[in-house]
């Protein structure tokens, strides 16, 4: 019973994408992915989620041109063999009027810290109480012998002085990426789709594949 | 009949000072399994780590055998936070959703709390 309300308070408090009604998603056929910028901490970190956007995308079975990298690579690769001019790479990179903006909202490696730890021990006092019976044998007046019992009770008392002691703990903090990522129409500038996503992971590579994954997962859904 | 009230009282505090002493071994024990599980990620040895990871689990809890750190989620809901994560990244899923469920039971803080929720939603899904 505790795991439905869990489940149904789960499902009643996480943000949801925000889509542009009565917009034909299922007429997209090609996004155009601009550059990323680093997260004020983490270099290289826009490198990253672009390069995993454009993987996700690509599973989805999206076209995708990369704003920063096609360009150049059009020109090393085939200008000169094709004979293709500068205005023709324009005309491709604005081919699609839609285009991916991601911003980072958080870009975190995990990090292991050892912290020192004092441990204050107050002592202790403890009463130990001993029972010893002793049999004595006395004898009455016609001889006969009578047993009766002496209890003797002995009390210790043992008290452990307190003390501090030092030690270490290791302690770990998860990897963690967040990201906001907006779909345009570059004809008219409107936003037509838009959500932001977080995950932790043990591992950064992992953080980042499943961050760009859950956020990517719903346009995924309108896509199709 | 005193001779018996003697008796018990011995019993008594001999088995005092019984669990004094195995609520120590607890704290020393989850401590150090934590630690060893933190240095076997520090390794990407994730199999080890979770080993270590599910020694802790069952260590024998009272409520006064918490970890001593300076955050405020630890023990259990530090365990299975960890567990989580690394069953994820064996691609345990369904595993991981159960650790996640008890994180969330026994997290105390809204960070670790809303850090389950994220993770059984994105496994649910």
């Amino acid at each position: 019973m505790r795991r439905v309300f869990v489940f149904i308070f789960l499902f009643s408090c996480t943000d949801k994408p925000v889509v542009k009604p009565d917009f034909d998603f299922t007429s997209i056929e090609t996004i155009v992915i601009y550059p990323t910028p680093d997260f004020r901490t983490f270099s290289g970190s826009g490198t990253i989620i672009n390069k995993s956007i454009v993987y996700h995308l690509m599973k989805m079975g999206i076209n995708i041109v990369e704003r920063e990298t096609t360009p150049a690579l059009i020109k090393e690769a085939s200008l000169s063999q094709t004979g293709i001019t500068q205005n023709e790479i324009d005309v491709k990179m604005t081919s699609s009027d839609f285009a991916l903006l991601c911003t980072l909202t958080e870009f975190k490696d995990h990090q292991v810290f050892v912290v020192p730890i004092t441990t204050r021990d107050k002592g202790s006092s403890v009463k130990t109480v001993e029972t010893i019976d002793e049999p004595i044998v006395t004898k009455d007046q016609s001889g006969n012998e009578i047993v009766h019992y002496e209890t003797t009770i002995t009390e210790t008392t043992s008290t452990k002085k307190g003390s501090l002691t030092e030690r270490e703990s290791v302690e770990y903090v998860s990897s963690r990426v967040g990201m906001t990522v907006q779909l345009l129409n570059a004809s008219n500038g409107d936003v037509l789709w838009t959500n932001t996503y977080w995950y932790s992971s043990i591992s950064l590579t992992n953080a980042v594949n499943e961050c760009v994954y859950g956020a990517l997962k719903p346009l995924k859904k309108l896509l199709e | 009949m005193k001779r018996y009230h003697n008796k018990f009282i011995v019993i008594l505090t001999a088995l005092f000072l019984t669990i004094i002493i195995a609520d120590e071994t607890n704290k020393e024990d989850i401590n150090s399994l934590i630690n060893k599980s933190i240095m076997a990620i520090q390794d990407k040895e994730y199999e080890k780590a979770l080993s270590f990871i599910n020694q802790a689990k069952n260590v024998n809890y009272t409520n006064s055998s918490l970890r001593k750190t300076k955050t405020v989620d630890s023990t259990l809901a530090e365990i299975y936070q960890m567990e989580g994560q690394l069953l994820e990244l064996l691609g345990k899923k369904d595993e991981a959703i159960s650790a996640w469920y008890n994180c969330l039971n026994y997290a105390k803080t809204d960070a670790l709390k809303r850090e389950a929720e994220v993770h059984l939603k994105h496994l649910r899904d």
